[in-house]
């Protein structure tokens, strides 16, 4: 028969998780994914998912899109949602 | 010489496989299932050769709660001098198999191969202990990993653990040029490759909730 086990431990956030693998704040910048999200003065930042430091900031989601696809050409690319519309509203993400 | 009391990690999982090319695709699915599933693999990339080694690869093992073994890999090794089987695999589940003997409360081990009743030829010894049959495909990895480790909330489905993978199947390329370096088969790769799957986890995670219908 199968052995299994039960997993209680909480899943880590990126940050806890790359502060486990002890990288530092640089190397952590040119990996995970890329978050194109919305500023509270109607800008757009991109940053590395982990990292607290922006990468970019632009002043259209077009711009923010395009560094971010060009930062990282076969990463994962999130952009948040600034509009509602049928399949998400603001808040929520959608891949870019 | 007394040696100090390892810290174990609760979500730590030593990874025991071979570092050949050959493996790197069960190798990226591994990394990808362990990290979605929450878990941190942990090889022994990251020791050095020497009068040492072996010390610290007990230290290893000691310092996770569960270990994974594959013995897929029964070929000859034929580098120079002379071709010959690799026994390092063999030998470190014959390290954690003594080590949950000594520590069934918190230790557990975990055998798999590519193919059905191999293993009772293999390793006879085993005779008993069902291993994770995982076809040699990454797909049978995440299958085998999920029916091991069973999470109490949020257990991932295997197309979501897949999607983890591609994500860094797609990235190794680039995380290797970035590092100068030509083998995945490296301590700072290996570091590199678990973030890069955390996150890509994350992202699948935010973007099934964000694919869910509001209420």
């Amino acid at each position: 028969m199968t052995r299994s086990v039960k997993i209680t431990t909480p899943i880590p956030t990126l940050e806890e998780f790359g502060d486990r693998l002890g990288l530092s704040e640089a190397r952590r910048k040119s990996l995970g994914p890329v978050f194109v999200e919305r500023r509270s003065d109607g800008g757009y930042v991109v940053r590395r998912r982990g990292t607290t430091k922006s990468i970019k900031v632009t002043p259209t989601q077009r711009e923010a899109v395009e560094h971010a696809r060009e930062i990282s050409p076969n990463g994962t690319i999130l952009i948040e949602r600034v509009r509602n519309t049928d399949v998400g509203s603001r808040d929520r993400w959608r891949k870019g | 010489m007394a040696r100090d009391v390892v810290k174990i990690a609760q979500d730590a999982v030593f990874l025991n496989i071979p570092y050949d090319e050959r493996f790197r695709i069960l190798y990226l699915a591994y990394i990808a299932g362990l990290v979605h599933l929450g878990l941190e693999p942990r090889v022994t990339l990251s020791i050095p050769s020497g009068k040492r080694r072996l010390g610290k690869i007990s230290e290893l093992i000691e310092s996770c709660r569960y270990s994974i073994h594959d013995l897929s890999w029964v070929g000859l090794d034929r580098n120079p001098p002379y071709p010959t089987p690799r026994f390092n695999m063999p030998f470190e589940l014959g390290l954690a198999v003594e080590w949950q003997r000594l520590n069934p409360a918190r230790y557990i081990w975990f055998a798999f191969e590519k193919k059905s009743y191999r293993l009772q030829k293999s390793l006879s010894d085993l005779n008993g202990s069902d291993p994770q049959i995982h076809q040699g495909t990454a797909s049978g990895v995440m299958r085998e990993l999920r029916n091991i480790f069973k999470r109490t909330r949020n257990q991932p489905t295997v197309p979501e653990m897949m999607s983890t993978f591609h994500t860094i199947t797609r990235r190794y390329p680039s995380i290797l040029a970035r590092a100068g370096a030509t083998s995945v088969f490296e301590a700072r790769i290996f570091d590199d490759l678990c973030y890069e799957a955390r996150g890509a986890a994350l992202s699948a995670d935010l973007l099934k909730k964000s694919a869910a219908p509001d209420r």
